[in-house]
């Protein structure tokens, strides 16, 4: 089973803003078999992939990566903890077993924004019966299969509510910021976020290259 | 090894039940945490946190490795537990030797 890590981090200093300074930790994640962005999910080309939130949130950086078993998990962190990145940022992070997989866009645009959204099912879901449950599952779908068609690159979802204080997340990479408006009111118009209580960022794309161990 | 703390708080549908209900539905949830139990998962304790955080209860576990932990959660989801219960967890991995808080 593979399991994905979301990362939310906060610069503690000026040159935890530097993206080169995440290239150390992105060669030994992926050194240890992680795959490193929506990309490699999907496609599995070599693209190391962080969002710089930092225009729209208090959070510096958030990623999405995903260890193909326990062990590289447990390995990838600790060497990560070892090469310093507490000493560069304040982070929440949060792992899942994958429980959907990525879904590819039918339209080709150029995604340059990450978009992460978190949820809890809400009081309202888990009163509802089975019956309302699947007709707001269906409801969905075809907000999803609406954001495909605007080219959205759904990265899949995972359960993190075992570990953390979301019962999942999913991450996404659109076109820009109008985009994942459509997108948003999409999910609004069928009644998305009436089951949920949601926590989303937004981040622009940020390619890394592997860096030298430090 | 892995540390679990697991915090909960009853959802408004949980107030709704009648003391029959609660009754069958806390014994369906040991039933699950005795499984958890057998399959060598350790419980440090149950305590109560209502008066210093979001919730009412906190469980403290131990597991040697993360599939017994989803099996448990498996377990209590099948059993109906979170339609009943709001929750928080936070997962403990090992400390490696040579770090330095």
């Amino acid at each position: 089973m593979s399991y994905g890590v979301c990362f939310v981090a906060t610069a503690r200093n000026q040159i935890a803003r530097d993206p080169a300074q995440l290239s150390p930790f992105i060669t030994v994640l992926g050194t240890n078999g992680w795959l490193l962005s929506a990309d490699e999910m999907t496609t599995g080309r070599r693209a190391p992939v962080v969002y710089d939130a930092s225009r729209y949130h208090g959070a510096t950086w958030f990623g999405v990566f995903e260890a193909p078993a326990w062990s590289s998990l447990e390995q990838g962190l600790a060497e990560t903890t070892r090469l310093g990145w507490d000493d560069l940022f304040r982070t929440v992070w949060l792992i899942g077993p994958r429980d959907l997989a990525p879904t590819p866009p039918t339209l080709a645009t150029e995604n340059n924004f990450g978009f992460l959204a978190l949820w809890n099912w809400n009081d309202a879901w888990h009163a509802a019966t089975p019956e309302d449950r699947r007709a707001y599952d269906a409801d969905c779908d075809r907000a999803f299969a609406r954001d495909t068609a605007f080219g959205a690159l759904q990265a899949g979802r995972f359960a993190t509510g075992l570990l953390s204080a979301w019962d999942q997340l999913a991450l996404w990479e659109v076109a820009d910021e109008a985009t994942l408006t459509s997108c948003m009111a999409g999910h609004e118009a069928v009644g998305d976020f009436q089951f949920t209580t949601s926590r989303h960022l937004l981040g622009r794309r940020v390619v890394l290259s592997a860096g030298a161990m430090r | 090894m892995i540390a679990w703390v697991h915090q909960s708080r009853p959802r408004p549908s949980w107030y709704d039940l009648d003391p029959k209900n609660r009754q069958e539905s806390i014994e369906r949830w040991e039933a699950c945490s005795a499984a958890t139990l057998a399959a060598g998962g350790t419980l440090v304790g149950t305590f109560s946190v209502r008066g210093q955080s979001d919730f009412e209860r906190m469980e403290l576990w131990t597991f040697a490795a993360v599939d017994l932990l989803e099996a448990h959660w498996t377990r209590l989801r099948e059993a109906a537990y979170l339609d009943f219960f709001d929750t928080e967890n936070l997962l403990g991995m090992p400390v490696p030797k040579t770090a330095v808080p």
